[in-house]
């Protein structure tokens, strides 16, 4: 039955491996890689426990330094063992092992192979979609096919006097960031932009599928669940217990849900380039007008997704900024960019955006300058676009399980002002 | 590649899929075979890093070929006689204690109560004393291999201050060191951790520089108090390091250890796992005292790509580093930025001799002849029969063998033993 889908399934076209092996074989061995040219070039014949031991090889090279000081050959390498691996894994019929494979590639890969990697995925979701067609049950979608569509956020998750009491001090108390209802771009430029303060845009994203699909569980498994994803755990990224982990999308999904009934930590998909490796994701939502505001360059689209409870600390970003609240709500503080000493950021250069002071737990004997600071901020609420000016201060917490996504931007000023 | 003579070898884990000695010399072969140096003397110790070779000769000069970046300007033997037919090379075969003796080290301090030598590093297989002749050969017959040759440095005489006698090598990720018969340390290679010692992050150091160790003199204490943590370095270093010389050396991933006489530790280099034991996660840019040790004589040591681990003259074992495998055998997979004593029931009344690390495991052999393996086993590289991972120390057992030596490749494990009589 299954045997003409198999047959579709075993291959995929990978035209800049087919050209640039050779060549980036010869630049490995260059450096030293001869056991992963051996291995690779058995792969590229055949051999698949060769493929994974190319893959290992690889691995081990990325983490064998620093991470600045690994040579970026490797990472090129590790696409290409990444393409052999899931090559082997298709022609299994192991779509998921293939799709994780790829996933790795493009998470910790080099750009050579980028393009390879992505039709690779589009090739691996074309043949599991018709292999599944043809009346071969898929257990993971038969497990969570239960009538009714499961809701990420439910309305009456949000208790507003609740929140109050883990806010930071002084929360919504003072001034609270202005809304503006379908700001046209001049107005933006204008009033916003140009004079760099902070403005909140309403009804300007409803079109978007995302604001209906992403509230959808079964949507966002069916769509992405077998995709590998980096999650953070932990606190925040300033705690000694933090860490990066790699897990699916199926996964992360059931820890998101979980989260507060479980004693794991909170995972949160943070500050992660999600829709350049999930197209499908990519098109539930559209680039605001805003972004081109200065005649500036969008430098990158990042997904923001966990639970209720995830913290960013206060820092600053060198960019302009939106954040579009797409499922639940967060709460933005925001300090002007012209604070800085009174924020007491770290000394290192890698944090030197950051602030010492942890708004949660304000150390006021050490950090005396931050109690009467004035500051801003709002809770956004879902389908709302918050401009963050750069440099400006800020500090998130979501409120209730949310997805939202950030948009980066730099106009030419902007970005000789920042390097 | 591990040889021996009267005794028997065993190999198992990667060796035949993955031929991680062949091609790290940069040959393919399936089968040992001699590796033709461009010299008939004896070699007497030899050490494989991750992707190159160092050898001593029994008149004490180092050749070291593999990957180009590890090799030292020097004389390079890059046009061997072309047109010879790859002469299938003789092992001369002799007693192994006998050839152990062939190079009596000056300071004689290396040799473990009483039986032979420890191996000098994860070498990847050529274990410690061998003696062979090796004959010109063209190094482009070898099979499969030819389109690398330009690409992988052909033996190199490592040219040395005069008078400069080495004993021993120590190969790791990307750099080398040399000990010389008086117990001064040179490295060569990349530094940019601070893995040759040097004071600062110098990241390509082409010709062998002394490595300061043990030093009274002024000149280390103005290098050390040149460094950018000056004050906290040169407040290390402001007690004396005892001992009078270097016994032995360790090459890691991308940090060192050495030993002095006295059996106190020093480690420089990468720190982000620990694997420096100075209770921290920073590069150590010189050699720094491993102060948690001091007040236990250390007699051996070994370094893994992430990991070190160290032998007490009392036989115990000590671990510190990256554990992600279980590769310090402490029973879980948390990470030691201190020395921690291994003090697992199946080493109780044992007294450890040997230690062997390789990238991501461990290997002992103990004074009654039990060998123990911890660490990643993906490629059977413990020797357990499985690919199953241990994060304690695990008994490997060979009937009618008794174990001589052992040293950890790469990803993968070579036993010296002798055989029942």
């Amino acid at each position: 039955m299954s045997s003409p889908a198999a047959n579709i399934a075993t291959s995929i076209s990978t035209p800049t491996l087919d050209s640039e092996s050779p060549a980036l074989l010869q630049s490995i061995t260059s450096h030293g890689g001869y056991a992963f040219t051996r291995m690779a070039t058995l792969a590229a014949a055949g051999d698949q426990r060769a493929a994974e031991a190319a893959c290992e090889m690889a691995w081990e090279q990325l983490h064998s330094g620093p991470w600045h000081s690994v040579l970026p050959v490797w990472r090129d390498a590790y696409s290409m063992a990444c393409l052999h691996v899931a090559k082997f894994h298709l022609s299994n019929g192991e779509f998921r092992d293939a799709l994780r494979s790829l996933d790795m590639g493009i998470i910790m890969g080099g750009p050579l192979l980028r393009k390879d990697l992505d039709s690779a995925i589009e090739g691996v979701l074309a043949a599991k979609s018709r292999h599944y067609h043809n009346g071969v049950a898929d257990n993971d979608k038969e497990g969570h096919g239960e009538a009714g569509s499961r809701l990420l956020v439910s309305p009456q998750e949000f208790d507003k006097s609740e929140v109050l009491r883990i806010l930071p001090i002084r929360s919504l108390s003072s001034k609270i960031v202005g809304k503006r209802s379908a700001l046209s771009l001049e107005a933006f430029l204008c009033e916003y932009f140009l004079s760099g303060s902070p403005v909140i845009i309403t009804d300007c994203m409803a079109h978007w599928p995302a604001r209906t699909r992403w509230n959808d569980m079964d949507y966002l498994r069916r769509i992405a669940g077998d995709r590998t994803v980096p999650v953070e755990v932990g606190k925040n990224y300033l705690c000694s217990e933090w860490k990066q982990e790699l897990v699916t999308f199926s996964e992360f999904l059931e820890r998101v849900q979980s989260t507060g009934c479980s004693s794991k930590a909170p995972a949160y998909l943070a500050q992660h380039q999600l829709f350049d490796q999930i197209n499908d994701l990519r098109k539930d939502i559209s680039i605001p007008d805003y972004c081109c505001a200065g005649g500036g360059e969008l430098r990158s689209l990042n997904a923001w997704f966990g639970p209720a409870g995830t913290v960013t600390p206060l820092h600053h970003d060198p960019h302009h900024n939106i954040l579009a609240q797409v499922v639940g709500k967060k709460y933005v503080r925001l300090y002007s960019a012209k604070y800085s000493e009174e924020l007491y950021p770290y000394s290192e250069t890698m944090l030197n955006n950051s602030s010492l002071v942890d708004l949660d737990n304000i150390d006021e004997v050490e950090f005396p300058k931050v109690r009467d600071l004035e500051f801003i901020d709002c809770i956004l609420e879902e389908g709302e676009m918050l401009y963050i000016p750069p440099k400006w201060w800020h500090y998130v917490r979501s409120l209730t399980t949310s997805f939202s996504v950030s948009y980066w931007w730099s106009t030419d000023s902007g970005s000789s002002m920042v390097s | 590649m591990g040889l021996s003579y009267s005794g028997k070898l065993i190999t198992w884990g990667s060796t035949d899929d993955l031929g991680q000695s062949y091609v790290t010399s940069g040959k393919h072969g399936e089968i040992p075979e001699p590796f033709p140096l461009p010299t008939e003397v004896s070699v007497v110790k030899a050490a494989a890093g991750w992707a190159h070779c160092a050898a001593v000769t029994e008149t004490a000069e180092v050749y070291t070929w593999g990957w180009k970046e590890c090799i030292p300007s020097g004389k390079v033997f890059g046009d061997l006689p072309m047109g010879t037919s790859l002469e299938k090379d003789v092992f001369e075969r002799q007693n192994s204690l006998l050839a152990e003796q062939v190079s009596p080290r000056s300071q004689g301090s290396r040799s473990s109560g009483g039986t032979f030598s420890a191996a000098d590093s994860k070498g990847g297989g050529e274990e410690g004393t061998k003696r062979r002749r090796t004959s010109s050969a063209k190094h482009s017959a070898e099979s499969s291999s030819s389109g690398d040759e330009t690409l992988s440095a052909l033996p190199c005489l490592v040219t040395l201050n005069p008078g400069v006698r080495i004993a021993t090598v120590a190969a790791g990720g990307r750099h080398t060191l040399a000990l010389s018969d008086t117990g001064q340390v040179w490295g060569w290679g990349y530094g940019g951790e601070g893995q040759l010692g040097l004071g600062s992050r110098i990241r390509m150091v082409s010709s062998p520089h002394p490595i300061p160790c043990i030093e009274p003199s002024s000149l280390g204490k103005d290098r050390a108090s040149a460094l950018s943590r000056g004050s906290l370095s040169s407040e290390r270093q402001s007690f004396r390091v005892p001992g009078s010389y270097v016994k032995g050396i360790a090459c890691g991933g991308r940090h060192s250890a050495v030993i002095t006489d006295a059996g106190a530790l020093l480690t420089f280099g990468w720190g982000l796992y620990g694997q420096c034991g100075q209770g921290s996660t920073d590069d150590e840019l010189s050699p720094t005292c491993v102060s948690a040790l001091l007040g236990i004589r250390i007699e051996s040591v070994a370094a893994g790509l992430w990991h070190t681990v160290c032998v007490s003259t009392d036989g115990d074992v000590y671990a510190f580093g990256g554990n992600q495998f279980g590769q310090l055998g402490t029973g879980g997979d948390q990470a030691e930025t201190l020395p921690r004593l291994l003090d697992a029931p199946s080493l109780e009344n044992t007294n450890v001799k040997i230690v062997s690390c390789g990238a991501r495991h461990s290997a002992i052999i103990t004074e009654d002849g039990k060998i123990f393996c911890w660490g990643w086993n993906k490629y059977g590289q413990l020797g357990l029969g499985d690919v199953i991972d241990r994060n304690i120390p695990s008994q490997v057992t060979i009937e009618g063998c008794s174990p001589k030596n052992i040293a950890c490749g790469w990803w993968h494990t070579l036993l010296l033993a002798l055989s029942p009589t």
